[in-house]
C-alpha cells in the first residue's frame, strides 16, 4: 500500500511518532492550564533540549543535533498541535533567536550562548516589531549608537513573545536611521543589562501559554561584540537567511487544523441529534470531508517548501503559498469546528474554543496574508 | 551483562478495529501498530541497565515486515541491536510457538537477563514469558514492579492481587515480566532516531535458528472473535448526591473492588 506520506523517510516517520508520543504526554494534557493562566511551562524548554529537539538544524559542533527543514516542519506541526501558544514559544527561541545568533554572531558569543540555548537552559527572544513598525519594517525607531567600545541602545519593543522569560534577547536596532530597512542591525541583549527592562506583560486573545512583553531599552550599553552580523545589514540578511518562518507558520497551521478536525471527527460520531450521529447528515459529512482535504493540501504545500528548501533550491515561492494557504484553511477549518461542536464547543472548557482563538494570529505573524498575496503577484510578474 | 528484551507489535491504541472476514482477528489492513506498552517497559527497564554501565541490549520481535518499524523504535530509544524473526508459519503462532522462537533466539547467545512485557495489549495471554524461563530452563518472576541488580543477581518485586507486593532475590541469567508503571519510559531523542538505521537489524528465518514450521505449530486456535453484545443489568442508582455515593461505596465493597 502506498503510504499518502510516501516521501517521508524512515528517520523522519520515527520523529514524527516520537513526538506525537511527547506531544500527547507532555503537551496535550497542560495545554489548557498554561492557555488560561497565560503562562509558558518554561521546563518543557528543557525536556525538549535534552532531546536533541531544540537543536534540530543546527550544527553538531555547537550542540545541535543536525537535520532538515523536512523534519523541522514535523516538529513544528507536532507542537502545535498539542499547543500553538507552546508551540510559538519554542519557535521564536530556536527559529529566530537561536537561529540568527547561529548563522550571524561572534564564535565568542555562539559557544557563550548557544550550547546552553539548545539544551533548553536559556530562553531566547527575537525583538523586531514597535508601535511604529509592524509589516514596514523600515520604520524601526530604536537606536544603537556607536560609542567607544559599546553601543548604546534606545527605544521600545511590542508584541515581544518569550519577553518575560527570556535570558538574551535579539535586538533589531537601527544603525542608520536615513537608511530605514538598510540601517538595521541585530544586537545580543542579556536579560540582566543595566538599561534593559520588561515594561509590561501583554495579555492576548490566543497563543495565550505563550509568554509576551514590551520591552525597553533604555541608555542600555552593550559591548561591540554583541553585534551580531553586519553593522547597517544584519536585519536583511536576517530576513534572508531565516527563511524558515513561513514554513513553520505554515506548520503551526497545519497541526492547528488537524488538532480541530481530529476533536471534530470523533464529535461527529458520537454526538447523536435526532436519533443518529451528526455525522451521518450530509452538511457536516461534507463540511468535515472538505476539512481532511484542506488539511492535507495545506501539509503538502508546506512540505514542498520545506523540501524544495532542502535541496539548496529558491523557495521564497513555496513558502509564501504554503504560508498563505495554511494558515487561511485553518482559520476557516477551526471554524467550522467550533459550528460542528455547537455549544459544546463554544464552552471554556472545550480545547475547541482554544483553537479558534489561537489559528487567527497564523495569519498575521511572519507576513501577513496581504504580504504574501503581494509576494506571490510579484512573483509572477504583475 | 547482556540483555534480551522481547517485545510485541501490537494494534496502535488509536487504532479503529474491525473484526476480519473469517471472525478469528481483526482486520490488519490500514491500522497503525505500536510497541505492545508493558514491553515499552521492559525495555527501559533494560535501557536503564545500560545507562548505569556496561551492558548489550538486543530486542528481538516475531511479525511480518511492518515491526521492523518497531524494532527502529526501540533501536532509536538506545537499544544496540535488533533480532527479527519471520516465517509465514508462524501468522497462527499461540504462545508456546512464540516462546519456542524466541528461546531458539536466546539460546544463540548467552543472556544474563531476558526482559519481556507481563502481557500483550492485544491477546492479554500472558504466557510467552513464563513459557520461555521453562524452555531456557532459568527463574522467572511476572508482574516485576521494581528490580534492583546487584552482584549476579536481581532483588525483584512482583505486583501481587490487592496492591501486595512480593519481593525475591533472583540469581542470573533470569526473566523478569514488567508490569507497566514500573518505570517512565524515555523518547528517543533526535540523535537516537537519526543512529538507528546504522545500528544492525538481524532478519532471521526460522531455519536460521535451527526451527521449522512444524515445531512452532500451533496446539492453540481461534475459533471466534466477537465483541460482546450489550448487556443488561445496568444500575441505576437514585436519590440525592449523597445518598447515591454511599450506594456506590457499598456497590463497590460488594464487588470486593474495595
Ligand atoms: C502572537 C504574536 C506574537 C508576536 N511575537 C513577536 C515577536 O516575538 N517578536 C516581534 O518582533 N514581533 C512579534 N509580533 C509582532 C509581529 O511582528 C507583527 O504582528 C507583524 O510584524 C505585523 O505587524 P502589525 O501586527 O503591527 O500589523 P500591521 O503592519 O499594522 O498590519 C495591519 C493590517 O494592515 C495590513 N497591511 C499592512 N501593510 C500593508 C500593505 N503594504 N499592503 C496591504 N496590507 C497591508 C496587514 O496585512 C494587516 O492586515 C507578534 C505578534 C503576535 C500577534
Amino acid at each position: 500500500m502506498a503510504e499518502p506520506d510516501f516521501y517521508l523517510s524512515d528517520e523522519q516517520r520515527e520523529l514524527q511518532r516520537t513526538l506525537r508520543e511527547f506531544v500527547a504526554k507532555e503537551i496535550t494534557p497542560i495545554a489548557a492550564k498554561y492557555d488560561t493562566e497565560e503562562r509558558y511551562p518554561v521546563e518543557l524548554f528543557s525536556k525538549l533540549g535534552e532531546l536533541g529537539y531544540l537543536g534540530l538544524r543546527f550544527p553538531e559542533e555547537i550542540g545541535g543535533s543536525g537535520g532538515s527543514n523536512l523534519d523541522y516542519a514535523i516538529l513544528c506541526e507536532e507542537l502545535a498541535f498539542g499547543s500553538a501558544g507552546i508551540a510559538l514559544g519554542v519557535y521564536v527561541h530556536v527559529a529566530l533567536a537561536c537561529a540568527a545568533l547561529e548563522a550571524f554572531g561572534s564564535e565568542s558569543l555562539k559557544k557563550e550562548w548557544l550550547p546552553p540555548a539548545l539544551r533548553g537552559e536559556r530562553i531566547g527572544a527575537w525583538a523586531f516589531a514597535e508601535a511604529g513598525a509592524g509589516s514596514d519594517a523600515g520604520s524601526v525607531a530604536t537606536r544603537a549608537v556607536v560609542d567607544g567600545d559599546s553601543y548604546v541602545i534606545n527605544g521600545s519593543k511590542l508584541f515581544i513573545t518569550n519577553g518575560p522569560i527570556a535570558d538574551f534577547i535579539i535586538v533589531v536596532a537601527s544603525t542608520a536611521p536615513e537608511q530605514r530597512l538598510k540601517g538595521l542591525s541585530l544586537f545580543l541583549v542579556e536579560h540582566d543589562r543595566p538599561g534593559f527592562r520588561v515594561a509590561s506583560v501583554l495579555s492576548k486573545l490566543g497563543v495565550r501559554a505563550s509568554e509576551m512583553a514590551e520591552l525597553v531599552f533604555e541608555d542600555c550599553r552593550v559591548p561591540r561584540e554583541n553585534l551580531i552580523g553586519r553593522q547597517d545589514r544584519g536585519f536583511l540578511d536576517a530576513l534572508r537567511t531565516l527563511t524558515l518562518g513561513r514554513i513553520a507558520s505554515a506548520a503551526f497551521a497545519t497541526g492547528v487544523a488537524r488538532a480541530a478536525f481530529e476533536a471534530t471527527l470523533a464529535h461527529a460520531e458520537e454526538r447523536v441529534q435526532f436519533g443518529q450521529p451528526i455525522g451521518s447528515f450530509q452538511a457536516v459529512r461534507f463540511g468535515i470531508a472538505d476539512m481532511a482535504v484542506q488539511i492535507e493540501a495545506a501539509r503538502l504545500l508546506c512540505h514542498r517548501a520545506a523540501i524544495v528548501a532542502d535541496r539548496g533550491l529558491t523557495h521564497g515561492r513555496e513558502a509564501n503559498m504554503a504560508k498563505l494557504f495554511a494558515t487561511e484553511a485553518c482559520t476557516k477549518i477551526v471554524e467550522r469546528a467550533l459550528h460542528y461542536h455547537g455549544a459544546a464547543g463554544f464552552m471554556s472548557e472545550s480545547p475547541i474554543q482554544r483553537f479558534y482563538r489561537d489559528c487567527k494570529v497564523f495569519e498575521l505573524g511572519e507576513g501577513s496574508s496581504e504580504l504574501q498575496r503581494d509576494m506571490i503577484a510579484r512573483e509572477l510578474g504583475l | 551483562m547482556k540483555i534480551l528484551v522481547c517485545l510485541k507489535q501490537v494494534p496502535h491504541k488509536d487504532a479503529r478495529l474491525e473484526i476480519g472476514s473469517d471472525g478469528t482477528w481483526i482486520k490488519e489492513d490500514g491500522i497503525k501498530f505500536e510497541i505492545n506498552d508493558y514491553d515499552n517497559y521492559a525495555l527501559e527497564e533494560a535501557l536503564r541497565l545500560k545507562d548505569a554501565g556496561e551492558a548489550e541490549v538486543v530486542v528481538a520481535t516475531i511479525g511480518p515486515d511492518r515491526v521492523t518499524q518497531s524494532l527502529r523504535t526501540a533501536l532509536g530509544m538506545g537499544a544496540d541491536r535488533a533480532i527479527h524473526v519471520w516465517d509465514d508459519s508462524l501468522a497462527n503462532a499461540d504462545s508456546l510457538g512464540i516462546a519456542k522462537v524466541l528461546a531458539a533466539v536466546a539460546k544463540e547467545e548467552n543472556f544474563d537477563v531476558v526482559f519481556c512485557g507481563l502481557m500483550s495489549d492485544d491477546s492479554n495471554y500472558a504466557m510467552v514469558g513464563p513459557m520461555l524461563a521453562q524452555l531456557l530452563d532459568i527463574p522467572h518472576v511476572t508482574a516485576v514492579v521494581k528490580t534492583d541488580f546487584e552482584n549476579g543477581a536481581v532483588k525483584v518485586e512482583k505486583e501481587l492481587e490487592g496492591g501486595t507486593l512480593e519481593v525475591s532475590q533472583v540469581p542470573l541469567p533470569c526473566l523478569l515480566a514488567v508490569q507497566t508503571g514500573i518505570n517512565e519510559v524515555r523518547y528517543a531523542s533526535l540523535k537516537g532516531i537519526m543512529q538507528a538505521k546504522k545500528k544492525p537489524l538481524d532478519k532471521k528465518a526460522l531455519s536460521d535458528i535451527g526451527l521449522d514450521g512444524a515445531a512452532v505449530a500451533p496446539k492453540l486456535s481461534i475459533e471466534k472473535i466477537y465483541t460482546p453484545p450489550k448487556g443488561e443489568g445496568a444500575n441505576l442508582l437514585s436519590g440525592s448526591a449523597d445518598e447515591i455515593a454511599t450506594q456506590m461505596v457499598g456497590k463497590i465493597k460488594e464487588l470486593g473492588l474495595l
